[in-house]
């Protein structure tokens, strides 16, 4: 099932004010759900047939996670991310990976430099993660000591250079691309690395229609402007608003029951699961499933969240954290197919009556 | 609607249980039903088959048998059904969580009532705002749910099935009654002796036909009879006089007499046996004479009917249509002078019955006296005086008197009663020349219905007339079949000395005992004790000087001897060369009497002709047994016999 949400015209942004905190009322929840309408018109504007990767993409902005992007080239990867930064008129920083980027040239480094004296002084220059949004375009091309720097980064929302941490600015997110072909000479980002992610999202080839819009509109003059449609405050507090969600007791426990699920040797595991799965998913995806759902139920304007929430979410959040066997390569079953299982058996145990 | 979420969802819990319940108990008694239904066939299976005329098959398991897999099978289906009701009423068991989430997803409102359920519980953390938020609108969304509990899923086919195999049941036995008396009157109407070996046994008595024609005729002779009941009487009638001239059909004749009035009775007591329609078309005349008649005849149901329907005419008729009815009263009950207090009216007859007038009269008198004995408080004493009288009546007086239930200590007798109906007929008449149709109307009313509880008290009603016909003609049935038996039953006779020279007499299984020096030879499995001068052989001790008449002339005796159809079937062995067997219906094939006589001799018993007709007389021959045409202490023969002459 496709979340569906209504995708309104963009219409007198903020002011840049910020936000003043107001009580979560039916009104403030309302008034989210328009905004971040707003937010998907916009992208949804410049980016054509991507509905779903343009969703979740607000889900992981507005859960404050980083996502991973996996999609052949040429799919919009990059444009997503700019489109997004530049609606809510965020800081964008592009870096793209190589076997010879050094970390330095992703956190930055301290440089001499000379003051009018001409005294010699080291002087720390931030690289391009110091932004709000970083797009580390081909994560996977880049060497593990790389990569691991942009992942602290990610995961402590700081980095330390010369033992100094550095605090990265709020709000803060990493959109990581990679390309699932031209495998040779990458380096895949281990299992560990890879839960980093709050979400892997999938880019799906465009369909015809989708193709010829494209071809339409976008070879003609590039005089296409992103309008702003959110400040970072309003961002901020719609991410603070996510964490208010209400969540009871049972959809948690479904939570926690679809993550113990991805285990192999776990009681309810689904026949397949224990088949083609060689290790499940960690806390981390539970909590995951759970703030991806929060943020989902804003974007339907909801004041709690349900287990369809987690259910909506479930692809992005566990897809990159089971590792399949060796069988599922050889029976050709994708990590998808294995979530899929994990629902179903899910929905029928959550059916009331 | 109260909003309060967690007692609205506990109450619709509840409800949804309840409703759980009755279904699942609904599923388990339809299927208790149906397994029960399904055990009671297979317990009765072995005795419905042959009512249909089907043998039961020998490589079935017997009777007891099946009685023990239908009884395995009912506590099986108990046990299993039982679990199976309890695990679904528990699988389907809900709870409140289980209610708010159906309804969510009955109402499209993603987990909203569930969460709220949670956020009245105090288990949802967060912010006070945004549970407020849920909660508002989980109250929003309660009060628009207008079916908050699942559809009632009762069981259909479980209790579509249950319904029909329930009515199978019952209706069964008595169509398979219907089948068997179908099957068992056209076996008799197959039946024929040509050979006219076996002497006729005189079916009725005069006496005992002359009785019978008397009650039917009582009964024929009320003029407000139904028209199926006088055309039963009818029936019966003709089944009687076929049985006096042909002594053969004798048996079936008479049965079928006796099914004719059991049939009657059974309508009477159900419908009643009188018309209303004859009723309403008869004349106050005809009503009034009819009703004394009955009265004096003691037909208190037939007088109870008539005065009924005056009754009714009286409520409406007119002073002049009052008047004639009065008049017509009068003929049939004409005023005396008699004394108005009943004790005083018998006295008076007792007085007169001493007088010694006539023997009636005197009888009268003896309850006249009782009557004076209860009013002097020596009732007890009266009382056996009465009973010791000469007539019944005079007894019942007496005993009427040591109850002493009246006021003035004594009972009226039937004479009193009587001459009491007649007493207020007289005033009825009198209110009926002054024109008081309503007062006549419910003096008549009253005096049906104490006429109706006399003859439902069993005194003098057509009820008993017919019981009484009925009576008769099933003992002379029964008597009859007893002389068939007697007759056709192997050495039950005493031969005189040196006259038994029957040369094949007696090889059935028989038990009689003969004393005379017949010659026969006992072949059969019989287990009778001869002490005459036969030679048994075989397995058989049944000897066969039996009942060859004294001038030698072999008896009929062949084992079973006569059937209630009158023929003489014998047992493999004992036909002898040229002796006509008769086929009881019109089913066993062509050549019957010789496919018989090769089975007798032996080679034949395994062709499938001989097993169609042993089939077939069999099927006859239990049908005969189970409906009680057989003697109780024949039925063994029978059964013994057909295990003995079984197809091979």
């Amino acid at each position: 099932m496709q979340t569906v949400i209504p995708s309104q015209a963009p219409a007198q942004p903020p002011a840049g004010q910020p936000t003043p905190a107001v009580p979560i009322t039916e009104q403030r929840l309302m008034q989210a759900q328009e905004a971040l309408g707003r937010l998907k018109a916009e992208i949804e504007r410049r980016l054509y047939g991507q509905d779903a990767l343009v969703v979740q993409a607000i889900i992981g902005l507005l859960a404050r996670g980083n996502v991973l992007i996996e999609g052949q080239p040429g799919l919009g990867k990059t444009l997503l991310v700019r489109v997004m930064s530049e609606a809510l008129h965020l800081e964008f920083s592009r870096i793209q990976f190589t076997p010879d980027l050094m970390p330095a040239d992703i956190t930055g480094s301290q440089s001499l430099v000379h003051d009018e004296h001409g005294r010699a002084s080291l002087e720390f220059r931030p690289g391009p993660v110091f932004s709000n949004i970083v797009l580390a375009d081909e994560i996977n091309r880049a060497t593990p000591k790389t990569q691991s720097a942009l992942l602290e980064a990610m995961q402590e929302q700081s980095v330390t250079v010369a033992g100094g941490r550095r605090p990265l600015p709020a709000p803060f997110m990493v959109i990581a691309t990679q390309n699932p072909i031209e495998m040779e000479g990458t380096y895949p980002l281990p299992e560990a690395q890879l839960d980093r992610f709050l979400l892997k999202l999938e880019v799906a080839f465009p369909s015809f229609e989708t193709l010829r819009d494209i071809g339409l509109h976008t070879t003609g003059r590039d005089d296409v402007t992103t309008q702003r449609v959110m400040d970072r405050d309003t961002l901020v507090s719609l991410q603070e608003l996510v964490r208010e969600i209400a969540v009871a007791p049972h959809v948690a426990e479904h939570a926690a029951r679809l993550t113990l699920a991805t285990h192999p040797d776990a009681p309810d595991a689904p026949e397949p699961i224990r088949k083609y799965v060689r290790y499940g998913a960690s806390p981390r995806a539970m909590q995951s499933l759970i703030l991806a759902g929060r943020a989902h139920a804003l974007l339907c304007g909801r004041a709690w969240m349900s287990e369809e929430d987690i259910h909506q979410v479930a692809h992005p959040v566990l897809r990159h954290r089971m590792i399949p066997s060796f069988d599922a390569k050889l029976d050709n079953i994708t990590n998808n197919d294995l979530v899929d299982q994990l629902l179903a058996t899910a929905a029928q145990q959550i059916r009331p009556g | 609607m109260p909003t309060d979420i967690p007692t609205l969802v506990s109450r619709w819990t509840r409800s949804t249980n309840r409703r759980v319940m009755i279904e699942e108990l609904l599923r388990a008694a339809a299927w208790l039903t149906i397994a029960g239904v399904i055990g009671l066939a297979l317990h009765r299976l072995p005795f419905l088959l042959p009512r249909l005329g089907v043998a039961w098959p020998e490589g079935l398991p017997s009777a007891s048998t099946m009685a023990l897999v239908a009884y395995a099978l009912g506590g099986g289906a108990l046990v299993t059904v039982t679990a199976r009701a309890v695990v679904r009423a528990r699988r389907r068991w809900t709870d409140d969580l289980g209610t708010a989430r159906r309804i969510d997803a009955q109402q499209g409102t993603e987990d909203l009532i569930a969460t709220a359920l949670a956020v009245e519980h105090g288990t949802v953390a967060g912010s006070l705002e945004v549970q407020q938020v849920v909660r508002d609108r989980a109250r929003s969304t309660v009060a628009r749910v207008d079916r908050p509990l699942p559809r009632f899923a009762a069981p259909g086919r479980a209790l579509a099935g249950a319904g029909v195999l329930t009515a199978a049941a019952i209706a069964l036995p008595f169509l398979l009654d219907e089948l068997a008396a179908l099957t068992i009157t056209e076996a008799v109407a197959a039946v024929d002796d040509p050979t006219g070996e076996a002497e006729a046994v005189t079916p009725l008595d005069e006496q005992t036909k002359q009785r019978i024609d008397a009650a039917i005729e009582q009964l024929e002779q009320n003029p407000a009879l139904r028209r199926e009941a006088q055309e039963k009487l009818a029936a019966a009638r003709e089944h009687l006089q076929r049985a006096i001239d042909d002594p053969k059909q004798a048996a079936a004749s008479l049965s079928r007499a006796e099914q004719a009035l059991r049939q009657l009775a059974k309508e009477a007591r159900r419908e009643g046996l009188f018309d209303p329609e004859k009723l309403s078309e008869m004349s106050e005349e005809q009503l009034t004479e009819s009703m004394s008649q009955a009265m004096q005849e003691g037909q208190h149901d037939t007088a109870a009917e008539m005065g009924k329907e005056l009754a009714r005419r009286m409520e409406e008729a007119s002073e002049s249509d009052l008047r004639r009815m009065a008049e017509a009263l009068r003929k049939r009950f004409p005023p005396t002078s008699a004394p108005k207090d009943p004790a005083r009216e018998a006295g008076k007859s007792g007085e007169s019955g001493e007088a010694g007038k006539s023997g009636e009269s005197g009888e009268s008198g003896e309850s006249g006296k009782s009557g004076k004995s209860g009013k002097s408080g020596e009732s007890g004493e009266s009382g056996k005086s009465g009973k010791s009288g000469e007539s019944g009546k005079s007894g019942e007086s007496g005993e009427s008197g040591e109850s002493g239930e009246s006021g003035e200590g004594k009972r009226e007798t039937a004479e009193e009663r009587r001459e009491r109906w007649r007493r207020a007929l007289e005033e009825m008449a009198e209110d009926m020349d002054r024109g008081e149709s309503g007062l006549s109307s419910s003096e008549m009313r009253r005096l049906s219905e104490e006429l109706s509880e006399e003859a439902k008290r069993g005194n003098g009603s057509m009820g008993r007339s017919l019981d009484e016909a009925l009576g008769e003609v099933n003992g002379a049935r029964r008597r009859h079949l007893d002389e068939l038996g007697r007759e056709g039953k192997p050495g039950e006779g005493e031969g005189k000395p040196g006259e038994g020279k029957g040369p094949g007499e007696g090889k059935g299984p028989g038990m009689g005992e003969g004393n005379g020096p017949g010659m026969g030879e006992g072949n059969g499995p019989g287990m009778g004790e001869g002490k005459g001068a036969g030679e048994g052989e075989g397995a058989g001790e049944g000897e066969g000087s039996g009942e060859g008449p004294p001038s030698g002339k072999p008896g009929p005796g062949g084992g079973l001897g006569r059937t209630p159809y009158g023929m003489g079937v014998r047992p493999p062995g004992a036909f002898t060369p040229g002796e006509r067997v008769d086929v009881p219906s019109g089913g066993p094939p062509k050549g019957a009497v010789r496919i018989i006589e090769r089975a007798a001799s032996g080679p034949g018993r395994d062709t499938q002709e001989y097993a169609d007709i042993h089939h077939e007389y069999s099927a006859v021959a239990e049908a005969a047994v189970r409906r009680e045409e057989i003697p109780l202490t024949r039925r063994d023969y029978i059964q013994e016999y057909f295990q003995a002459v079984r197809p091979q």
